[in-house]
């Protein structure tokens, strides 16, 4: 269990990720939930950050300031091809309505 | 009438347009079982989504969105996904089986996921703004008041500065 501000939240680890939990902790003289805590905060803060990189570059991509090629090597293939396609969804939604 | 199939998402970004409504008398909305639940559950909730998913149910309840049945629902647990929940296929297969050409979803792993299925079956995924947009097209509101409406709603879902407020702007400024 780890107590997040006052929420309990329950999490469910395997041994051996549990042990490096554990050796983190030890390492750095924390419990093992504040070590959970730091660790859940980081990769949200992390995501946010992404989908702000993302969104500002559908923007351009939208707008037409970066081609399809740039957008790759910003965000990759597969993510480029799923922004690509919600751009052309969102642009036919405008112009054509239902 | 145009018909249109819509999730869980679109109707709670069109309850925030302030439109949906007249969206309903202007168009057919239909909705698989799975996303008067998935309503239900937001409804339960404490905030702005709750009231909108509320809105939504009271137009449900009264007739003006129209529940269907999934005849072949196995069809439906093949296309569970990572990216597709079990209200976005029943949307999916609802629109095969009801031969209706649009859905409305606003979640973009999923119509992205539906994508190929989506061409192959001639239908179209649109966005819920298109609803709007519709609306402005049929001459039943104005373009100044879908503007107003759509940037209500981009306000809501928190989608201000996204390619939807580009292009609220290139399409009507």
């Amino acid at each position: 269990m780890i107590v997040v501000r006052s929420e309990v939240v329950t999490v469910r680890f395997d041994s051996k990720e549990r042990k490096e939990i554990d050796e983190v902790a030890q390492k750095k003289m924390a419990s093992q939930s504040e070590v959970i805590r730091k660790a859940t905060l980081i990769y949200l803060q992390k995501e946010k950050e992404i989908d702000e990189i993302k969104r500002i570059v559908a923007h351009r991509f939208a707008q037409g300031k970066i081609s399809f090629d740039d957008l790759v090597r910003i965000l990759g293939y597969e993510e480029s091809k799923k922004t690509a396609f919600f751009v052309e969804t969102a642009e036919k939604s405008f112009q054509e309505g239902l | 009438m145009k018909q249109a199939i819509a999730d869980t998402s679109a109707l709670v970004s069109l309850a925030f347009s302030g439109r949906l409504e007249e969206i309903c008398k202007a168009m057919a909305l239909l909705i698989p079982l799975q996303v008067k639940k998935e309503l239900e559950e937001i409804a339960e909730r404490n905030d702005a989504k709750a009231s909108a998913a509320k809105m939504v149910l009271e137009l449900i309840k009264t007739g003006k969105i129209t529940i269907k049945n999934i005849a072949e629902k196995n069809k439906v647990q093949n296309l569970l996904g990572k990216d597709i929940d079990f209200g976005e296929a029943e949307c999916f297969e609802l629109a095969f089986e009801q031969k209706t050409k649009t859905i409305l979803m606003d979640d973009l792993d999923a119509s992205y996921a539906l994508a190929g299925m989506a061409r192959a079956q001639s239908i179209s995924i649109r966005i819920s703004a298109a609803a709007v947009i519709e609306l402005a097209k049929q001459k039943i509101i104005s373009k100044t008041e879908a503007k107003k409406s759509l940037l209500k709603m981009i306000q809501h879902r928190g989608w201000e500065k996204t390619t939807l407020e580009y292009l609220i702007q290139k399409y009507f400024d």
